[in-house]
């Protein structure tokens, strides 16, 4: 279970504990006005945290949320960033399969720089990208691009079957009704990106 | 994702109600919902996070241990069809009858009548079965064609989600989201029957979260002919418009608001019977109709699996015929939670609330009292999915609990298994208990004059006249079914749907001939009987329904719909009449073929056998003859935003009887029609 969705729940519960004590009477309106008051607390606590009792999320929620990870666990060569507030691109290559999963990252920044999700085609504008997200869609021509953008400092994320081994350096990996990653280390030495240790520890590598 | 929309819709949604796991999971992927704020979570945490593919969701369907069938936008255009039970024929087991050229029987599982009174029908989660007389005015119910995402129809009871009167089966039409529309749509219909429509629609983006789409229809449609081939000049008109609007604030919360106005002029004909001679004329009558509603959806998707909903809806409806006069104020609250209980189990709970305000004035055949009411309606239900064996056998078990003023309380259960022994076969089976509530019409102090007898020796050579009473002690239709079904993807290329069901019904209405009394001294004077309707009636009803889809190449598509329905009804021994209704078998087969990427053929060819109905004996069986029926459409799209077609229906034969209705019988005829549509995307 995701600690945070605890959160809201037991804030409420606090207020409810903080709220002073009422005393005891044997009238009938206040056995009424304390079954309503009651009612409304747990119809109010089940609004706000009813996600609370929920196990499973959307696929591409989880898998948004691992590109905002990587982006903060990732270093860039220092060139790449032209001005300290200059946005952390996230390109989307390809169908996007996120929907609205995308959109829990605007507004976030990495270190000083905003993100910023922008939608490709294949085709151009790959260079100013920091991550590229290659969709399923594309899988035919991923090969393709990811040797294209070898030497350039992107990282190319994708959750194609084998992708990190087939030239990409992050791929994404369902097992389980869970989300995991495989890191090809090299591809990302070479083009100039440096992992944390963080990130290597719980990856697989792949070669 | 793309073929997940078209089988789970994030609306209220019969199948989603059925598959417990749907309104969390089915709605939950579609609604792209994010519940928490994932990024806040390290990638350890995440590593943990159980997610829920949109494959899994695509099983939604598959996986509903019920039967069901959905009709989807693409099958509705291809359908040929203008109104909304012509595309009903789609489905198997759906009985669907013209009776006049605006008046449907549309029914499942037996029961077909005019007034239809054990099939609850919807529109994006809104009940349009008026209890008026129990039953739906498809004349001017629902929305143009061109406004549905999909109908999703059950057979067999869903009182244990919907209540009381989704006793043999349930319809949910729904409207397509703002989101898949854009820009205009203009469609002119004009044919021989279908003398013209012309719909207008248009969607636009509100700011950045939210949609909107306008749209209005206009149709006129040719009467039919009676037996004799003279004009039964029932045509009609209808005017309708709406507006949808969703607006999403935040990834987990949609709102939607929706609303719809109709007027309606309507020509019918009644068989009308007086105490002289002659004792039986016929009566053209004007049928004033007008209606409308307002609905408000509020959706909160936790996670995945977990979601919330609350709607709330006014609905007016006014209608003015020979036979009732009545207007009806509805309003409506709902609630509804679904959320995963450990690792294997999915409860969905909820409850409502239903306030009908109605308003009734006596006609020349009927008189009801008191003539105004407000009626309560209390409910509650709670649902669990339980998964024994995960992805292999799933349990699923729920009751509905209801108060109404007139039957009081209600307790409608239900248990269903699900056995997937293969991805690609499933077996389910499910005991059902549901209810139909006594309407208005039926329980309060109701008089209709059904019918006048010439004097003879039988009635002391005066006139007589039975008239139906409605009975304060009168108590719910109750049923208990019992279903099984089995559903396959046998080949790639080739699908199967097969259900056979045992309905068992007890309390059934039948009436009664009580005392026969001497009216109007001096004179004019008649004898008179009342028919007293009363719980009196049981039996069976069985059969079973089957569906195949075979696409034996990319460009054609073969659809077979079937359904067998043997009926058993009686009456205690004290009861003069009740419904009956013969055995049925009907048939529908439809060809799809896409000869180039921009033009369609369909061909659809129906079988109908014929059906014996009585509705009270005094008036004698009423039998349709069996008919065949042929339709074809010619759809060619000459550029992406433009689309003419040519459709041609009931081409086997001049004119056939379809139905015969029950309410003041005046059998009309349908003909063969042809009808061109032009459809321009702006």
């Amino acid at each position: 279970m995701p600690p945070p969705l605890r959160v809201v729940g037991s804030a409420r519960c606090n207020a409810q504990e903080r709220a002073p004590p009422v005393e005891v009477s044997a009238s009938r309106a206040f056995w009424w006005w304390r079954a309503v008051r009651l009612l409304a607390f747990w119809l109010a606590a089940l609004l706000l945290a009813g996600g609370a009792w929920g196990g499973e999320f959307d696929e591409y929620a989880v898998k948004a949320a691992y590109l905002y990870n990587f982006a903060k666990y990732v270093e860039w060569p220092s060139a790449v960033f032209t001005r300290s507030d200059a946005p952390m691109a996230i390109c989307i290559v390809g169908e996007n399969p996120f929907g609205v999963a995308l959109s829990a990252l605007a507004g976030k920044t990495v270190g000083s720089h905003p993100v910023e999700v922008r939608p490709v085609s294949s085709g151009t504008e790959l260079e100013k990208c920091h991550i590229v997200f290659i969709s399923q869609a594309e899988q035919g021509r991923a090969r393709a691009l990811v040797s294209r953008l070898a030497h350039l400092p992107i990282l190319t994320v994708s959750d194609i079957d084998d992708f990190a081994r087939s030239g990409g350096m992050i791929g994404l990996v369902e097992a389980e009704q869970r989300i995991r990653f495989d890191i090809n280390l090299a591809t990302a030495r070479q083009a100039n990106l440096k992992l944390s240790s963080q990130l290597l520890k719980l990856a697989t590598m792949v070669e | 994702m793309g073929k997940a929309k078209t089988l789970v819709s994030q609306r209220p949604s019969v199948v989603g109600g059925f598959m417990v796991a749907l309104a969390c999971l089915g709605a939950g992927a579609q609604a792209d919902a994010v519940a928490t704020d994932l990024t806040q979570l390290s990638i350890e945490d995440l590593m943990q996070v159980k997610v829920v593919s949109a494959a899994k969701v695509e099983q939604t369907l598959q996986d509903t241990a019920a039967a069901i069938f959905v009709i989807s936008a693409e099958d509705i255009r291809r359908s040929g069809a203008t109104t909304i039970p012509e595309v009903l024929r789609l489905a198997p087991g759906v009985e669907v009858a013209r009776i006049d050229a605006g008046r449907w029987s549309v029914t499942i599982r037996g029961f077909a009548g005019t007034y239809s009174n054990k099939l609850l029908v919807m529109v994006d989660g809104r009940s349009i079965y008026t209890p008026l007389f129990s039953g739906v005015n498809w004349e001017v119910e629902g929305p143009p064609l061109d406004e549905i995402e999909q109908i999703e129809i059950v057979r067999g009871p869903g009182g244990a989600l919907w209540g009381a009167n989704a006793v043999n089966g349930v319809i949910n039409i729904l409207t397509k989201h703002t989101k898949d529309t854009e820009g205009g749509l203009l469609a002119v219909t004009a044919g021989k029957e279908e003398r013209a429509i012309a719909s207008v629609r248009y969607a636009d983006q509100l700011g950045d979260q939210a949609r909107y789409r306008l749209y209005g229809q206009f149709a006129e449609r040719d009467g039919l002919v009676t037996a004799d081939g003279r004009d039964a000049e029932d045509s009609l008109r209808i005017g309708k418009g709406g507006f949808r609007l969703d607006w999403t604030p935040a990834a987990m919360d949609s709102f939607t608001v929706q609303g719809e106005l109709y007027r309606a002029d309507l020509n019918q004909n009644f068989r009308v019977f007086n105490l002289a001679a002659p004792y039986s004329t016929h009566l053209l009558s004007t049928v004033d109709a007008a209606g409308g509603s307002i609905q408000a959806r509020w959706q909160r998707q936790y996670s995945a699996q977990s979601k919330m909903e609350l709607q709330a809806y006014y609905h007016y409806e006014s209608h003015k015929d020979y036979l009732y006069d009545a207007s009806l104020n509805t309003i409506n609250l709902d609630f509804q939670h679904s959320f995963p209980l450990g690792d294997r189990q999915q409860i969905v709970w909820g409850w409502g609330y239903r306030r009908n305000q109605d308003e009734f004035a006596d006609t020349a055949v009927s008189s009801v009292n008191p003539k105004s009411r407000s009626m309560d309606l209390f409910s509650a239900f709670i649902q669990d999915q339980f998964e024994l064996i995960p992805e292999r056998f799933r349990l699923i078990g729920g009751v509905k609990l209801e108060h109404n003023d007139f039957s009081g309380w209600e307790w409608q259960p239900s248990a269903r298994a699900l056995w997937t022994p293969h991805r690609d076969h499933r077996f389910w089976a499910a005991a059902s208990r549901a209810v139909r509530t006594p309407s208005r019409g039926e329980r309060d102090s109701v008089r209709v004059n059904l019918l006048s007898v010439a004097p003879s020796a039988l009635t002391s050579n005066l006139p007589g006249l039975l008239y139906l009473s409605g009975s304060p002690d009168l108590d719910s239709e109750e049923l208990s079914a019992y279903e099984i079904g089995y559903r396959g993807q046998l080949t790639e290329r080739f699908s199967l749907d097969a259900t056979a069901f045992y309905h068992d019904y007890a309390q059934l209405l039948v009436g009664n001939l009580g005392a026969i009394s001497v009216v109007g001294s001096p004179w004019p004077t008649y004898l008179q009987a009342p028919v007293v309707l009363e719980n009196g009636g049981s039996g069976s009803k069985s059969g079973f329904e089957l569906a195949a889809d075979w696409r034996p190449t990319e460009r054609w598509r073969w659809r077979l719909a079937y359904s067998y329905l043997d009926s058993q009804l009686t009456r205690d021994d004290h009861a003069s009449a009740i419904y009956t209704d013969g055995d049925r078998h009907q048939i529908s087969l439809l060809a799809s073929w896409n000869a180039r990427d921009n033009l369609d053929v369909d061909v659809w060819w129906r079988y109908v056998a014929a059906n014996e109905i009585n509705y009270v004996s005094y008036s004698g069986l009423l039998e349709s003859s069996s008919y065949p029926n042929l339709s074809v459409r010619l759809g060619w799209r000459p550029r992406k935003d433009l689309e003419l077609s040519v459709v041609g229906n009931n081409l086997l034969g001049d004119r056939h009887l379809e139905f015969i209705s029950e309410a003041f019988a005046y059998p009309v005829e349908v003909e063969r029609s042809v009808y061109g549509q032009v459809k321009w995307k702006f």
